[in-house]
């Protein structure tokens, strides 16, 4: 059971979600701005690469989807669409891993690049990139927060399974429904969650 | 290996910096969710993250060398 809406009304209750947590708790969206700019300044600024030197070539563009990612990530969660802010967070642990994968390898970035080009390579991605599987040795031991927060994810946002409904159930005098929307209670600590873990997700960028 | 980053100080002090925003939200968010509020399964990852995130990554890998991979 759940409350019909139209797309207009989903998109103005959004932003009132985002505007109410704005006023609401400025100092954690300050926060959120703050993690935001640093992202920006390492995506849009910051990385100068060698030319010729596939690696370092792509980088800046993957950069660009740890940026957006976490833009994504936060407003939606502040909305109070944490299943989104979940999953944005996933694909920006992706692109953290493979930024730290493809490090110093030409053969890796190649092969990142050209993952969809045969059945070949897109096996060979999927050997070499998978995670978490290949991201368990030692070498990839400052990535291993980030592997559980992944783990995390898949289970409570980014695939149709019932625990991704879990956070949007209503007690309706006894009866199951559902809700489009977060709880109100419970958008302040999804976004302190967001925030507690960034430090995982730019430290890696930084050690490129 | 030289960083890739320019400005690798300028940046690193901005996130440095960045750490003094974080501690406000932290008290902010610590007013809206007294300790009594939350639930033990949050309370415990928040009083000990680390040995939370060891002990899931540590569940992570046993999973994946008993074959079982992933659980999507």
């Amino acid at each position: 059971m759940y409350q019909s809406f139209t797309l207009s009304d989903f998109a103005e209750k959004s932003r009132a979600n985002f505007d109410r947590f704005r006023t609401s708790f400025p100092d954690t969206f300050l926060a959120g701005e703050s993690q935001n700019r640093l992202f920006n300044l390492l995506a849009e600024h910051l990385v100068i690469p060698k030319a010729g030197e596939l690696w370092q070539e792509e980088i800046p563009a993957m950069l660009f989807g740890c940026s957006s990612s976490w833009a994504h990530s936060f407003t939606a969660t502040a909305t109070g669409l944490d299943e989104h802010g979940t999953t944005s967070i996933r694909r920006l642990i992706e692109f953290t891993c493979y930024i730290a994968k493809i490090t110093r390898s030409k053969e890796k970035a190649k092969l990142w690049l050209n993952r969809r080009e045969s059945k070949e390579d897109r096996l060979r991605f999927a050997s070499q990139f998978a995670i978490r599987k290949s991201f368990l040795s030692e070498k990839y031991l400052h990535l291993r927060n980030l592997l559980v927060y992944y783990d995390h994810a898949s289970d409570f946002a980014t695939h149709a399974n019932l625990t991704m409904l879990a956070s949007k159930t209503l007690d309706l005098n006894g009866a199951l429904g559902f809700s489009v929307f977060d709880d109100p209670e419970d958008v302040p600590v999804s976004v302190g969650e967001r925030l507690r873990s960034h430090h995982g997700y730019l430290s890696p960028c930084f050690s490129t | 290996m030289k960083p890739l980053l320019r400005e690798y100080d300028h940046l690193k002090s901005q996130f440095d910096s960045s750490q003094e925003t974080l501690r406000k939200a932290k008290i902010e968010l610590d007013k809206y969710y007294p300790h009594e509020k939350l639930t033990p399964e949050i309370r415990e990852v928040i009083q000990a993250p680390n040995s939370y995130l060891d002990q899931k990554f540590e569940d992570l890998k046993k999973r994946y060398s008993d074959g079982k991979g992933s659980t999507t």
